[in-house]
């Protein structure tokens, strides 16, 4: 499944790549085979990580994310996750999804009443 | 010691009649009249010179007391209002003069109003002495039918009423200016001095409020004259007073006696004994509640008066002492005390308010020893931040038996904090709710 | 006098004076919670302890009277330890929840433990709790907070005349309440919002709207009785937040009726912010320049005399003058400021004005109220007549009604009479109150619209004035003879002469088909049906109420809030007014539309600037210019109003009938709502409940 790689990274991944894990969703995480790259000062593997189609970077769930950066030696595994956890969402700006503050138009524009508002008087309510 | 020709309560006990006849008899209302003669001046200048002082607590001169009220009466009424409202733990002296004594009450009401231009008495009377209230309303009635009171009282051409308030059973309506309040129909809390009570006391007329002995004791002494009363006791804590003593004695009781006399002859003479022999003794409190604790080491010697058990940071109070053995548990004492202390806090003044229930909850900790050693110098200092800072003396007396606690009994403390560390394993948070260190065991 | 040394300053202070005084006096700042100048003395929050030299302890200053040669330390290593006591005690019951207290910055508590609190608490035991109490629409309680300061109970014990407020139990359990949890009686109420140094009372309607450090204050005078109550406008952006009072001994002290205070949501509810034009018996939206040419479409065929203005109670003295030039340039005479129909005797300004002034009650030893309710038709003024009443002692200040029995006045009073009979045996001498005012040497009579809305008004007042005559009431220094006004207009109408001109008509007149364009200033308390259906009428107003139902054509106006204008109080004296937040919408200041108007009539009024306006008119009405002040004049000398027409028998009514909605502000206030259900008719919601 590396519909969403390029040419260059499908050759990399073939070539360097050893498949370290799945994300709940199916995105592929990579480790070189080698200590190919300099991080934290020290030789490291690369790791990266194959996108399903038309995503972006926030879409690596919470689990894989320090994995993917170094900060952890493995994954946080999916049974680690608590009852009152919310299921992970990536950012959603540009979507229709996107947070819209209370008020706003993109929300119907109802909001609490605030400083300056008043009531107008209309004749009907005489 | 006391001789019985030198006893100004010939009826302490009860024995004999204490209606009218018997009080005659014991030589009460005898010349009145002609002490009343005497004329204002010299009756004030014969309890001056008598050198009584107050025998509520605080020990103010009663004669530089009645001086004060202005000498003519202008518009307003003067008025004497006698406190009886004795609510002080361990007090049972004023008690006995009114339903043994209460001529000797009334016919001194009625000297001491003239001296001090006043027609009408009140006394207010705790709200449990039922009994007492009763004889004295019936030696009031004795008094008006033998025309000793009412109009022309004792054939002196004063007139005289006198009438008794019956209390609801608030300590703090013994502190005299919320005994003014109370005895209004307000709510019983102290009011701010000044003004004084001898310039704006009841209902804003000048007024004197005097301990019940105190006034009970002025017809005596002006019979007998203040150059008899002021040769019994020590210099500046001259006469004889009525103490009382309680707890851990052979023979508890209330009884007459010079001051200056050593409190150990008193609790041997009076007392029997401390329970268990005198080396058994922990601790006395020598007047009511709201006077700090004496060790044992200091009681072999002190005085009873008031300027010797100053001398030693403690106060005459009301004399009543409380005898404590080794048995007690002190902290545990002084902790009721606190708790006495703040329930009874009439709330109206901030230190006093919040100051009353701060220390009661520390010391109910220090009882079980649930605290830290540093907490004791809090709760003292706590003490130091209530002192001196409040309208009326409820709030130092809140103060002075624990600040009499730590200053004879820090090692007590001290080993029952260690105690209750080395219990509950190493240092216990002090936020530890008492249910759950018990769950804890 | 007497000489003090406060620190290094040696101060003279009056004898009496109490050490907190000569210490202000000496410029020492004293920290104090429980004490407040125009309350009793209580001296029960210990902070103001100071150290006088030869006291034994710190004494509390407040409380404590001077000396001659008295030395008081403000600034010692004592009173700063013993300051410090007192706070601590006072924060370890406290729940510390200023974020989200709506007394935060402005908090005395807040305020002082900043200079003697401690950075942290030795105070371990578990805190007290108390329940909050429901004291009404107006006043919110987070009891919690309360330090037992006893300023609420002094207020309404003293002050307010409502002794509802008491503390119950003692120790740490004292608890400020009025037992049995009912709503506040006082017109004065709101006052406890300011009264209290903390949080505990806090305003209910205003609960979580805004901060103080947030609004912009100016400073304004009230419109919703005529005693012209100096109150601070605090606006936050474009809404006016909250009104509070501003101090002003001469006329109210530091208190502010429920009124004033409250219906301050009335103005952010049924705005007219738009011009509307009837068009085929339907108003309609319309714009300014429509709107005025429909009204200039109408005048140019109505002749003067058929033209006629009627003011309401909120007007503006600007706008009074500017309407009543313009209605002089479109040669109408036709004008009143009396909507209720009352008389005066304008012949001299004595008849018509509060001549002892408000501060002068203090002075006045007996006081008769003729068709009057001064507990509902001025409030804060009633809270003086309270003061002088306690102040007097008892039986030094006699008080008569003469009126429908009032419904406890916060002071003991005589009822002489019903009706205007009363005022005849007063006269004759047969009614005892007639000795007691003639033995008085400062009488007052206060002579109300319950009394002055009757057809034989007239007559009442010359006798009422005789009667202040006989009694001596009118002597070289004392005016004992004063008209208590409800309406905030209606002084500056009557000195500007905003009546009916020669052949001109009454407001009674106008509405009755005496003339056929009716032009309405914010008038709305009277009964629109008597208006004839041909007639049109041009309403000018901040709010949709009966006016502008009635209307022809609407033109949107400011409130008092949103324009500044001069007020004339019952005393006659002249008050300026600032403007706090724009008028909503299209709505604009009134003399500028009215100015504009004139210019599409073409009779442009002569100015075009509010100072123009301002001058123009001081200058026609001299009496207008003496700002802030009610100079006091003795009685004797005047002329009698002149005695029209024979008194009545018919008893007096009182012209509130309920308190919270008289006029159209309060009326599109959901708080003065929400008071009027519950206090106006608590029977209602009695059974309701």
């Amino acid at each position: 499944m590396m519909a969403m790689a390029n040419l260059g990274t499908r050759f990399h991944t073939m070539l360097k790549g050893r498949l370290v894990g799945r994300d709940a969703d199916g995105r592929a995480y990579y480790e070189s085979r080698t200590a190919n790259r300099t991080g934290g000062g020290l030789k490291r593997h690369e790791r990266w990580v194959i996108y399903h189609p038309g995503e972006d970077a926030s879409a690596v769930p919470a689990e894989w994310w320090p994995w993917l950066h170094h900060m952890q030696d493995a994954p946080i595994p999916e049974s680690a996750r608590k009852g009152w956890q919310l299921s992970f969402k990536p950012n959603m700006t540009g979507t229709p999804a996107a947070y819209t503050p209370p008020g706003s138009a993109a929300r119907g524009g109802r909001r609490a009443r605030t400083t300056g508002d008043y009531e107008a008087w209309s004749p009907d309510e005489a | 010691m006391l001789a019985d020709s030198d006893r100004i309560f010939t009826n302490l006990y009860g024995h004999n009649d204490w209606r009218l006849a018997g009080a005659r008899a014991r030589g009460d209302w005898d010349g009145t009249a002609d002490i009343i003669a005497r004329g204002r001046d010299a009756i004030i200048n014969e309890m001056k010179a008598s050198g009584l002082r107050g025998r509520g607590g605080a020990g103010f001169p009663t004669g530089v007391k009645w001086s004060f009220m202005p000498k003519t009466i202008g518009d307003l009424p003067h008025y004497l209002v006698i406190n009886g409202d004795e609510s002080e733990p361990g007090t049972c002296k004023d008690r006995e003069i009114l339903r043994n004594e209460p001529h000797k009450l009334i016919e001194s009401a009625l000297i001491a109003s003239f001296a001090m231009g006043a027609h009408t008495s009140y006394i207010y009377i705790r709200g449990e002495f039922a009994l007492e209230a009763r004889r004295l309303q019936y030696a009031i009635d004795e008094a008006y039918a033998a025309g000793l009171i009412g109009k022309n009282a004792a054939g002196s051409g004063w007139d005289f009423d006198f009438f008794i308030h019956r209390g609801a059973g608030a300590y703090i309506c013994g502190e005299e200016t919320a005994l003014l309040e109370s005895l209004e129909g307000k709510k019983g809390q102290p009011r701010m001095k000044p003004p004084f009570p001898a310039a704006m006391g009841l209902y804003g007329c000048p007024t004197t409020v005097n301990n019940v002995e105190s006034i009970t004791v002025a017809a005596t002494i002006l019979r007998r004259g203040g150059a008899w009363f002021s040769a019994l006791g020590r210099p500046n804590n001259a006469g004889t007073k009525l103490m009382a003593i309680s707890g851990h004695v052979n023979t508890p009781c209330v009884f007459e006696e010079e001051l200056g006399v050593p409190m150990r002859e008193i609790i041997e003479k009076h007392g029997g004994g401390v329970r268990g022999g005198w080396d058994n003794l922990l601790a006395v409190i020598p007047g009511g509640c709201s006077v700090p604790v004496l060790p044992a080491k200091t009681c072999e010697t002190v005085l009873m008066d008031y300027d010797s058990l100053r001398a030693e940071r403690s106060g005459l109070g009301t004399g009543c002492m409380i005898v404590m053995d080794k048995s007690t548990d002190i902290i545990k004492a002084i902790a009721r005390f606190s708790q006495f202390f703040k329930h009874e806090s009439c709330g109206q003044c901030t230190p006093c308010r919040e100051g009353t229930g701060w220390m009661m909850r520390v010391m109910n900790r220090m009882v079980e020893g649930r605290a830290e050693i540093d907490e004791i110098d809090m709760l003292e200092q706590v003490t130091r931040q209530v002192e001196g800072h409040t309208i009326c003396a409820l709030g130092d007396a809140a103060a002075w038996p624990i600040q009499g606690l730590i200053r004879h009994f820090r090692p007590e403390m001290e080993a029952r904090i260690m105690a209750y560390k080395a219990k509950h394993g190493g240092p216990v948070s002090v936020q530890v709710p008492a249910d759950m260190a018990v769950a804890a065991e | 006098m007497v000489k003090v040394q406060v620190d290094d300053v040696i101060v003279d202070v009056p004898p009496g004076s109490s050490a907190l005084q000569a210490c202000e006096a000496a410029g020492k700042e004293i920290p104090r919670f429980c004490y407040h100048e125009r309350l009793s003395v209580a001296g029960n929050c210990r902070m103001c302890l100071v150290e006088v030299v030869r006291a034994p302890k710190p004494v509390a200053s407040c409380g404590f009277p001077v000396g001659e040669g008295m030395i008081i330390k403000t600034d010692t290593e004592v009173v700063r330890r013993a300051r410090r006591a007192v706070m601590e005690f006072l924060l370890i019951n406290h729940p510390l929840d200023c974020p989200i207290c709506d007394q935060g910055g402005e908090c005395d508590l807040q305020d002082q433990a900043f200079g003697y609190g401690s950075g942290r608490s030795r105070y371990l035991e578990e805190k007290r709790a108390v329940v909050d109490k429901d004291l009404g629409p107006l006043v919110k309680t987070v009891m919690t907070r309360c330090i037992q300061c006893t300023r609420c109970v002094r207020f309404s014990t003293e002050i307010a005349g409502t002794p509802e407020l008491g503390a119950v139990s003692r120790g740490e359990s004292l608890e400020i309440t009025n037992y049995v949890e009912k709503a506040l009686t006082s017109e004065l109420s709101g006052n406890l919002i300011d009264i209290c140094p903390v949080g505990a009372l806090t305003s209910k309607p205003y609960a979580f709207h805004a901060r103080p450090w947030e609004m912009k204050k100016t400073d304004a005078i009230d419109v919703m009785d005529a005693v012209g109550t100096n109150i601070r406008l605090q606006a936050r952006g474009a809404s006016v937040m909250r009104i509070m009072p501003r101090v002003n001994d001469a006329v109210n002290e530091e208190w502010l009726a429920d009124k004033g205070r409250f219906s301050v949501d009335g103005l952010t509810r049924r705005r007219l912010d738009t011009p509307w034009v009837r068009v085929h018996g339907k108003l309609t939206k319309v714009s300014w320049q429509d709107a005025f040419v429909a009204i200039a479409q109408r005048l140019k065929v109505v002749p003067g005399n058929r033209i006629g203005a009627i003011a309401g109670d909120l007007c503006d003295t600007e706008s009074l003058y500017a309407l009543r030039l313009l209605m002089e340039s479109l040669g109408s005479a036709n004008l009143d400021c009396r909507q209720d129909g009352a008389q005066y005797d304008v012949s001299n300004r004595a008849f018509y004005t509060f001549n002892s002034t408000i501060a002068g009650i203090e002075e006045a030893d007996a006081l008769l109220v003729v068709g009057a309710v001064p507990r509902h038709e001025a409030p804060v003024l009633n809270a003086r007549i309270r003061k002088r009443f306690l102040a007097a002692g008892r039986d030094k200040f006699p008080i008569a009604y003469v009126g429908a029995p009032p419904t406890d006045p916060t002071y003991d009073y005589d009822l002489i009479g019903e009706g205007p009979s009363a005022l005849a045996d007063l006269l004759d001498g047969r009614h005892a109150f007639a000795d007691v005012l003639a033995g008085a040497k400062k009488p007052m009579i206060i002579l109300g619209h319950g009394a002055l809305t009757r057809p034989d008004a007239q007559a009442i007042l010359a006798a009422c004035w005789a009667l202040a005559d006989k009694v001596g009431a009118l002597t070289p220094d004392w005016h004992g003879f004063n008209v208590l006004h409800t309406a905030a207009s209606r002084v500056a109408g009557l000195d500007l002469g905003f009546l009916p001109g020669a052949g001109g008509r009454t407001a009674a007149g106008m509405m009755s088909g005496g003339v056929d364009v009716l032009w309405l200033l914010g008038a709305d308390e009277m009964d629109m049906h008597r208006i004839g259906p041909e007639t049109f009428v041009i309403y000018q107003g901040h709010h949709g109420d009966a006016g502008a139902a009635r209307a022809d054509v609407i033109l949107p106006g400011a409130a008092y809030t949103e324009k500044s204008g001069t007020y004339v109080n019952t005393e006659g004296r002249v008050q300026r007014s600032f403007q706090a937040v724009f008028p909503p919408g299209d709505a604009r200041e009134d003399w500028r539309i009215l100015r504009a108007l004139s210019e599409t009539l073409g009779h442009a009024l002569p100015f075009d600037t509010l100072d123009a306006l301002r001058a123009r008119m001081e200058a026609e009405h001299p009496v207008l210019a003496r700002l802030d002040t009610a100079p006091r004049f003795g009685g004797a000398g005047l002329a009698a109003p002149a005695a029209e027409g024979a008194i009545g028998s018919e008893p007096f009514h009182p012209v509130i009938a309920d308190y919270y909605e008289t006029n159209a502000v309060s009326r599109a206030s959901p708080t003065m709502a929400e008071c009027s259900r519950v206090y106006a008719r608590p029977a209602l919601v009695q059974a309701a409940e």
